[in-house]
């Protein structure tokens, strides 16, 4: 699992407006739950779906490469009011490998 | 926040991968080897003297509250999942790490990590600068 955090001097409705433009270079979101997601950018294509979307609030997907064979993941990003704006929040995991990154942890923090 | 007007367009049809699924499938026994293998404390405790270096069967039992025949029995596991292999040095077998399976979770998470990291400048920037 990877889990980021920023501060930015932006209110949370600033940011909502701005988050599917930071997801890609081209970016197709439908902020509802079912609600079609399709990003591309330097990295390649990727398609997902909706899960939450709660303007300002919250907005989460699972979303997969077009290309390759990576599994799928779960993006859940959160937005928080702050003294100077909102406190971004985003969590992604990988659907199938939960277990292979709790090994790897375990392993890489005992080693 | 409204759905964005620079949609894209579909362009390919792609039909299922056989090698791709095949693929996946070997991934998700991989997962599963790993997981049983590193449930036990003990085999934890091994891969975590692996960690600092190779070492024979004798060399990790002495460090462990176990005997060498419970260590080989775990090697011999944790050698089934992939996650160490032995090799012969003269009268012993010296055992070490074999990363490939941590290194996948490693770079998954460095790939991602960088991604948002981009992604979270970018939304930094554009919610800065007057737009």
């Amino acid at each position: 699992m990877v889990e980021r955090e920023v501060e930015v001097p932006a209110p949370p409705d600033v940011v909502w407006d701005e988050l599917a433009g930071m997801l890609g270079d081209e970016v197709e979101l439908t902020p509802e739950p079912g609600g079609a997601l399709r990003v591309r950018d330097s990295d390649g294509e990727r398609a997902g779906v909706v899960l939450e979307a709660e303007p300002g609030e919250r907005l989460s997907f699972r979303w997969a490469t077009v290309d390759g064979d990576d599994p799928p993941s779960e993006v859940e990003i959160t937005l928080e009011v702050s003294a100077i704006g909102t406190i971004v929040h985003v969590r992604e995991a990988r659907l199938d490998g939960a277990h292979l990154e709790r090994a790897a942890f375990v392993a890489l923090a005992r080693a | 926040m409204a759905p964005t007007s620079n949609a894209l367009r579909s362009s390919r049809s792609r039909v299922p991968d056989a090698n791709a699924m095949r693929l996946s499938e070997t991934r998700r026994d991989l997962v599963d080897h790993v997981f049983d293998a590193l449930a036990d404390p003990t085999r934890r405790r091994i891969v975590e003297r692996l960690g600092r270096g190779p070492a024979s069967a004798g060399e990790i039992a002495d460090r462990l509250p176990v005997t060498r025949q419970a260590v080989v029995k775990h090697l011999a596991l944790l050698e089934a999942a992939g996650l160490v292999c032995g090799e012969r040095d003269g009268r012993r077998v010296v055992f070490r790490l074999t990363p490939a399976s941590f290194a996948e979770a490693a770079a998954w998470m460095h790939d991602v990590g960088g991604a948002w990291d981009r992604r979270l400048d970018k939304l930094a920037r554009r919610v800065t600068k007057p737009r």
